[in-house]
């Protein structure tokens, strides 16, 4: 236990000194100050918000994430070469990284959320599942990113993963989506439509928050075809286990192959 | 002291070790040599427990190392690529390093000194010139008096003052009685400081020559022995 802090610690004090948390944290602030500055209205702005966040926790979480996993790789030798449980150097990489990515993020996007609060008042509910959901969006990635990170032990293949994960969540799941219902449009593809919104995790956070608004407008096809279904409260339910499994289960898998598997440079 | 029986380690199709069986004996330097590629860091990395065996096994004081990772505080390990956090100090590095092993209170930082290493100590490690990346690994691999230290071409890189400082190393904790496992590509290295010599050679253990049989050998020239040796593999 005592091991596994003093990973966590030395490696979050790494990452802390780190321009590039520096950067990424003072990167939030600016966006989400300007958002604040362009829009009035309460719940538009944490609408705008989210969309931005939904675009760019991915990116950092991943792409920071793989490249940090693998610069880190000739240190995890050694740490392997120490009387140390490869579950303990595992986790101590996992929660170092998430905690400092996590931190970013609040600390970026919260601080103007909170100076700004008393001019636009939203529901403290409707915060609540913004951060929850921003917070275990970064997990998802963060998650991804180790698995590509061990799975391959190939740099570029790892990276080559990551690259197409991140495609697949802002492209090809919206076109697969699209040329699905264009299809299959005289059948009922509601059922189907629901299941496949269960693969993309960036999707799945974007239904949760829009169905707080409950502006149909707002919605777009996968979160009306939610609501319609499932009514916004079982939706709801649903959905925050599929996020939470998505967070959970490339962190359980990865941890597993790092178990197991050989250590080659 | 370290004993490997039938070791075989494949990737995927690639035999990169086939049934090598060897002792290790303490009190001496045992060098492994061999060309590019023949299995040198894969036995190293199989005795660290990195690897997982795919046959044979590995016993350390007369218990196999298998499922065991208490067996490696007892191991010191040189790198040859080493990399630490690179925005950490070598002192935090250092206490990092010693937080992984419960029990020890005494540390051996001779090296330290030895290198002038005090004005290093607090600069961030990216910051370090290779040569100094490359001592701190060497501080920390004998940092606990191990009684069995591995080697990787610990003096690549290093200039000849600081080989010099750590070559003494090696040889004092031999007379200390430790295990010394040590690969190197530079023969006048070889020469100062080996026992015995074994050859890898495509995976498979093709010479072994015992420091007994070594004194024999009045001219101790190693260099030339190596050559033969690689030569004779070759042509086999």
């Amino acid at each position: 236990m005592s091991k596994l802090l003093k990973i966590t610690g030395y490696e979050l004090k790494n990452l802390t000194r780190s321009k590039w948390t520096i950067l990424f944290t003072v990167f939030y602030f600016v966006i989400c100050e300007s958002l604040f500055l362009l829009e009035d209205k309460g719940e538009k702005v944490i609408l705008s918000l989210f969309n931005f966040i939904l675009l760019f926790i991915p990116v950092i979480s991943l792409f920071f994430g793989i490249t940090f996993i693998n610069n880190e790789k000739p240190f995890i030798e050694l740490l392997l070469s120490q009387p140390v449980r490869r579950r303990d150097i595992f986790n101590g990489l996992y929660f170092s990284l998430s905690l400092s990515l996590t931190a970013t993020m609040l600390i970026g996007v919260g601080l103007p959320v909170v100076l700004h609060y008393h001019s636009y008042k939203v529901a403290i509910e409707l915060l609540l599942i913004f951060f929850g959901t921003s917070v275990l969006l970064n997990q998802v990635f963060i998650g991804v990113a180790f698995l590509a990170a061990f799975v391959f032990s190939d740099r570029s293949k790892g990276l080559l993963f990551v690259i197409g994960f991140w495609l697949f969540t802002f492209i090809i799941y919206d076109i697969a989506i699209l040329i699905i219902s264009y299809v299959l449009k005289d059948y009922p593809v509601d059922n189907l439509i629901l299941f496949i919104t269960i693969i993309n995790p960036v999707d799945v956070g974007r239904i949760l928050l829009l169905l707080q608004f409950d502006i149909a407008a707002l919605m777009g096809y996968t979160a009306a075809i939610y609501q319609m279904s499932l009514g916004s409260f079982l939706s709801s339910l649903v959905l925050k286990f599929i996020l939470l499994l998505w967070a959970y289960l490339p962190y359980f898998i990865s941890k597993l192959i790092f178990r197991k598997r050989d250590f080659i440079l | 002291m370290i004993s490997v029986t039938g070791l075989t380690k494949k990737f995927g199709k690639i035999n990169a070790l086939r049934d090598f069986s060897y002792d290790f004996r303490k009190g001496q330097v045992t060098t492994i040599v061999g060309p590019n590629g023949s299995g040198k860091t894969t036995l190293m990395k199989c005795i660290l427990g990195f690897l997982r065996t795919t046959e044979g096994d590995i016993y350390f004081n007369g218990r196999s190392i298998k499922g065991d990772s208490v067996y490696r505080q007892k191991i010191g390990y040189m790198a040859q690529k080493p990399s630490f956090p690179e925005n950490l100090f070598p002192i935090e590095i250092i206490d990092l390093i010693k937080s992984m092993r419960n029990g020890s209170t005494e540390y051996d930082e001779g090296l330290i000194s030895e290198f002038e290493y005090y004005s290093e100590l607090e600069k961030p490690f990216h910051s370090l010139s290779g040569g100094n990346k490359q001592k701190l690994n060497a501080i920390i691999s004998f940092l606990f008096s191990p009684e069995l230290i591995i080697l990787d071409e610990p003096t690549a890189g290093l200039d000849p003052l600081t080989s010099k400082i750590l070559k003494e190393k090696i040889k004092l904790e031999r007379d200390k009685g430790k295990t010394i496992l040590l690969t190197s590509h530079i023969i006048d290295e070889i020469e100062e400081l080996t026992n015995d010599l074994i050859m890898l050679y495509e995976g498979e253990l093709k010479f072994r020559i015992s420091s007994e049989e070594l004194k024999e050998n009045e001219t101790r020239d190693i260099s030339g022995m190596i050559a033969d040796l690689f030569r004779k593999a070759q042509n086999e």
